[in-house]
């Protein structure tokens, strides 16, 4: 996130008083979760100076005979005397695919809600954005495998499946990147938005391979990583027996003397998954679960607004080449 | 607080667990879920000592159960005394204090106040106790009730006030009479006091047990088996006790001019450790006596002849032993006493045909007797013989009237009459004098000779011959006799019988005296009885029954009762009796018709015109001072408790005492409320540290 838009919010925060994570997880219901995020947020960004984004974006091909001429744009044709053809609204709307970790540690906690709830209520949150735009929303969950997959929609009710589905403690082992990433980028075809959220805690070999070939297949990646403080600060003092959560491995460990080398492989995780995102084009943004999740929103909606303004450069640029 | 178990109080010690396990703690057990480990590696394990305690309350807590489990396993009750104990087992006790003459010895009897002051100090609240002293007769100082209504708390000290009031006496130990009566007791509060749960029954003796204590009891007395006896033996230091005892008249039948020395028997304990002894008369200095050096070795006696004490009063001294209290022996000289007989009967004294001529052979004077025979013929008036002087009359021929009257007087003064029927006719006499209208009397001469039978030796008169060695009458042969019809005389006694079965001797009442009969004379002419073995014994046997000849008691003892003389009673009833320790009694032979001395020496009883002198000693057996062994008691059947010893006692007391204790906790049952609060500490203990594990999980995360 760029600094001044940061400041910008958080100017925004303090004027409107913005819900802290740990009340936001009080309300038992997902989606009344959601909803509050997004309506809060809607409702501080109309006397901001954001107003303008949007999510839709239009596609553009040469018409061909046997087009529908009701399809032809015929205000680019009165600037550009060219015939383009502009596709369906349904067709040009957004499908979106969540792809939410549910592997063990993700039900790692340290301030009153997991992970995992943190990253439903994220994935929650985006759900109902897109919804309210008309956009088409997927889940699938994933820990060593896809465990559940919806395909995206856009119908009165898949929103509540979809949360139901969201509802759902993880009852995974592991975290496997690799595999779950592959197999999504085998069903998924058509060109979309796939928003990753996870705690990324596992090797990152094959990420970015499988981040690549996603990538290469159109669609457009943010990948937030969602740590518990915890994890971030290690705040421990007790030397206590260390168990895996997902492994269920344990070794004694003395906080005070592993704090410094364990924050520094961890940064060293964090710059990797950075490189590499950064490297595909590739949003990566990290939520500390004590962050309120209009950041995430936020982070989401820059992102958007940066590919739109990457959409139509192409789009000049491919108007320009042509004419 | 007292405690049943105190063993349990080293539980105590694992108060120390947990602070140790507070102060040092060896490593976590901590566990730390998170999300993964890949950052992570493994740190050593750091043992942790923690110098300061973090947990206060937590600590006081289970220090505070683990106190209060030790605590009630210890069983923990108050021990206020118990005034009741319904169903706790009690002892029923009687303690025997001899008080006999021999435990005036030097230094025994503030023993047995000591004795008695131990045995009090072991008697328990709830115990019976009666106490009894004994000599000659038990008494009881204070029975079990009295014990029972006595405040607990003053009851040692009453007891041994009462104790400390009583002086030994100089009775005799008569220790079977104390025995039984100790038992009696027992058996009667056994009786009253049927529902009290009896742990034991004993009798305390606290007494010298010297050998001379009477046991013959015992030999008859079936000792009950529940009851025994536990001794407390008093014993003197020195040992060495020399008795005397001044032994009768060897010939009393001796000529009076015949100066006969006294005989005394020395007898030396056999303990001893001297036997060199002195004896003298104890008189006023004006008589001078000589002492006598007497050797007597360690339990033997010696008889030694001692010339006669100067006066009359004699008192009879040993000295060199180590105990005076049975060193001096008090004898009265023996008194010649004039007895004087009339025989009424026309007579030649010196003709060996007639009665009378035995009869003077077999009355000489002796040293204590001096008979004086006086033959009066029938027909000779009495009217001038001082008959109140007279001891005996014998009635040999028939009586002329006017003497009839002055012997029936004589018999009303209570006095005997023997009539020998030399003939018939004084068959009439007899009538005159008993009464009797009529009585039918005939001379009979068996054809060869009578011989007696039907003795009746249980009477007064034959009472000497009831011994086969000298019952046999068969050697006396009767010529002649007369037969007298017993149906004249329903009041008369027959004595002895002919072998015909004619009355032979006879007595029977006349008036207040009494009239003996005997039908065929002693003399030659009508049988053989002068010249045989039984005359003079049945002479002196018919003359004291009639009372002339009084056997007058050699020696008395302390304690004995004795019958006073009936005629002092005719002088006066109230008597005046000097003691021998200067003090003066007065006798009321109304209340009382014997004395009884408590103390030796002489005794003056004075009546209004006579006085009575009585020379009183302690028992000889008395004397006998060396201990008995507990054994000998076993041979009468007396149960002995185990020797008297400070273990077994210990144990008993070790034993009640233990059951008191288990009875009071078992009234209080503390450990119930202890076990309680102790449940109540872990409650406590479970919540605080939950709460206290609780607190960091919410700082630090999910704590497994």
């Amino acid at each position: 996130m760029d600094e001044s838009t940061l400041n910008q919010y958080n100017d925004l925060t303090r004027a409107k008083g913005m819900i802290t994570p740990l009340a936001l997880m009080g309300i038992k219901s997902i989606e009344l979760r959601a909803k509050m995020v997004v309506e809060g947020f809607l409702r501080g960004i109309h006397r901001s100076p954001f107003h303008g984004f949007s999510v839709e974006f239009s596609e553009y091909r040469q018409y061909i005979y046997g087009d529908d001429t009701r399809h032809i744009d015929w205000r680019l044709f009165a600037r550009s005397d060219r015939l383009f053809i502009k596709k369906f609204e349904d067709e040009t709307n957004l499908r979106c695919h969540l792809l939410v970790d549910h592997s063990r540690s993700m039900g790692y906690s340290s301030a009153g809600f997991s992970k995992a709830k943190y990253a439903a209520t994220l994935a929650a949150t985006l759900s109902y954005l897109l919804f309210m735009q008309g956009d088409a929303v997927g889940l699938a969950t994933f820990d060593e495998k896809i465990n559940h997959f919806l395909p995206p929609r856009n119908r009165p009710g898949y929103l509540h499946r979809l949360m139901l589905l969201l509802d759902k403690d993880p009852q995974g082992i592991g975290t496997d990147l690799g595999r779950p990433l592959k197999r999504i980028a085998e069903i998924i075809t058509r060109r979309g938005l796939l928003v990753l959220i996870s705690d990324l805690l596992a090797p990152i070999d094959e990420l970015e391979s499988h981040l690549a070939y996603l990538r290469a297949s159109g669609q457009d990646l943010i990948v937030f990583q969602v740590l518990d403080p915890a994890e971030m600060n290690f705040s421990f003092e007790t030397p206590s027996l260390f168990r895996d959560m997902e492994n269920n491995r344990n070794f004694y460990v003395d906080p005070v003397e592993a704090k410094s080398k364990y924050q520094s492989r961890l940064h060293q995780h964090l710059e990797s998954i950075q490189s590499t995102c950064r490297n595909l084009g590739i949003d990566y943004r990290v939520m500390a679960t004590d962050r309120p999740l209009e950041f995430a929103l936020l982070d989401f909606l820059i992102s958007r607004a940066r590919l739109g303004k990457r959409i139509k450069q192409n789009r000049r640029m491919n108007i320009r080449s042509r004419t | 607080m007292n405690f049943l178990y105190p063993i349990f109080l080293i539980g105590a010690v694992a108060v120390g667990v947990p602070i140790i396990l507070h102060m040092i703690r060896r490593h976590t057990h901590k566990q730390q879920l998170f999300s993964s480990l890949m950052f992570l590696k493994e740190s050593k394990p750091r043992y942790q000592k923690r110098s300061k305690i973090e947990h206060w309350l937590l600590l006081l807590l289970r220090c505070l159960a683990l106190l209060l489990l030790a605590l009630a396993f210890t069983r923990p009750f108050f021990g206020k005394p118990l005034q009741t104990m319904p169903g706790a087992a009690i002892n029923r006790k009687v303690i025997l204090i001899d008080t006999s003459a021999s435990m005036r010895r030097e230094g025994l009897w503030p023993q047995v106040l000591s004795r008695v002051n131990s045995v009090l100090h072991d008697v328990e609240i709830d115990d019976r106790l009666c106490v009894m002293t004994f000599d000659r007769q038990p008494r009881t100082l204070i029975d079990f009730e009295s014990w029972r209504r006595l405040e607990p708390t003053q009851r040692a000290n009453i007891i041994s006030d009462q104790v400390n009031d009583i002086t030994p006496t100089w009775n005799p130990t008569y220790l079977d009479q104390a025995f039984i009566a100790a038992i009696r007791m027992i058996e009667e509060d056994e009786i009253d006091n049927q529902d009290l749960s009896i742990e034991s029954q004993q009798i305390i003796l606290i007494s010298d047990l010297q050998q001379g204590a009477r046991l013959d009891l015992l030999h008859t007395f079936q000792w009950p088996q529940e009851i025994h006896l536990v001794t407390e033996k008093i014993t003197a230091e020195s040992t060495t006790n020399a008795s005397l005892t001044l032994l009768a008249e060897q010939n009393i039948y001796s000529s009076p001019e015949e100066k006969t020395q006294r005989r005394v028997r020395i007898t030396n304990s056999p303990d001893a450790v001297r036997e060199r002894f002195v004896l003298n008369w104890n008189s006023p200095p004006e008589l001078e006596t000589n002492s006598m050096e007497v050797y007597v070795p360690p339990g033997q006696s010696v008889v030694v002849n001692i010339p006669p004490a100067p006066a009359s009063l004699q008192q009879l001294q040993i000295t060199g032993d180590d105990h005076p209290f049975d060193n001096q022996h008090f004898a009265s000289a023996p008194v010649r006493h004039q007895l004087n007989i009339i025989y009424l009967g026309d007579e030649n004294i010196e003709d060996p045909d007639n009665m009378s001529f035995y009869l003077q052979k077999a009355m000489p004077p002796t040293r204590l007797l001096d008979p004086q025979v006086r033959i009066l013929p029938p027909t000779e008036s009495l009217e001038n013989v001082d008959l109140n002087t007279v001891g005996f009359v014998i009635v040999a021929e028939e009586l002329a009237p006017e003497n009839m009257d002055i012997l029936k007087r004589y018999l009303q003064s209570g006095k005997t009459i023997l009539v020998v029927m030399k003939t018939p006719e004084l068959a009439n006499t007899i009538c005159a004098l008993t009464g009797q209208k009529q009585l039918a009397a005939e001379e009979v001469m068996p054809d060869n000779y009578a011989m007696l039978s039907e003795l009746d030796l249980n009477h007064p008169v034959l009472k000497p011959f009831d011994d086969p060695r000298y019952g046999d009458f068969t050697q006396i042969h009767f010529w002649k006799y007369r037969r007298l019809n017993l149906e004249d005389l329903p009041d008369a006694h027959v004595m002895a019988r002919f072998d015909n079965g004619a009355p032979a001797w006879l007595t029977m009442s006349a008036g207040a005296g009494r009239l003996v009969v005997l039908t065929s004379g002693w003399h030659p002419t009508d049988s053989q009885l002068a010249r045989s073995t039984k005359f003079v014994p049945l002479l002196y046997s018919i003359l004291e029954f009639a009372g002339a000849v009084r056997n007058r008691q050699f020696q008395y003892f302390v304690g004995e009762r004795f019958q006073l003389p009936p005629w002092i009673k005719d002088e006066s009833s109230k008597l005046l009796v000097h003691r021998p320790d200067n003090s003066n009694t007065t006798l009321d032979l109304n209340q009382e018709s014997y004395f009884q001395p408590d103390m030796p020496g002489f005794y003056t009883i004075e009546a209004a015109q006579n006085k009575l002198l009585y020379a009183v000693n302690i028992s000889a057996q008395e004397s006998q001072i060396t201990p008995m062994t507990v054994e000998e008691l076993e041979t009468f059947g007396v149960s002995l408790q185990p020797q008297h010893s400070p273990l077994p006692d210990l144990t008993q007391q070790a034993r009640r005492e233990k059951a008191n204790r288990q009875a009071l906790e078992s009234q209080q049952k503390l450990w119930r409320w202890i076990l309680l609060a102790t449940t109540l500490a872990l409650l406590l203990e479970t919540v605080l540290a939950g709460w206290l594990s609780k607190t960091p999980t919410e700082a630090q995360g999910v704590t497994k």
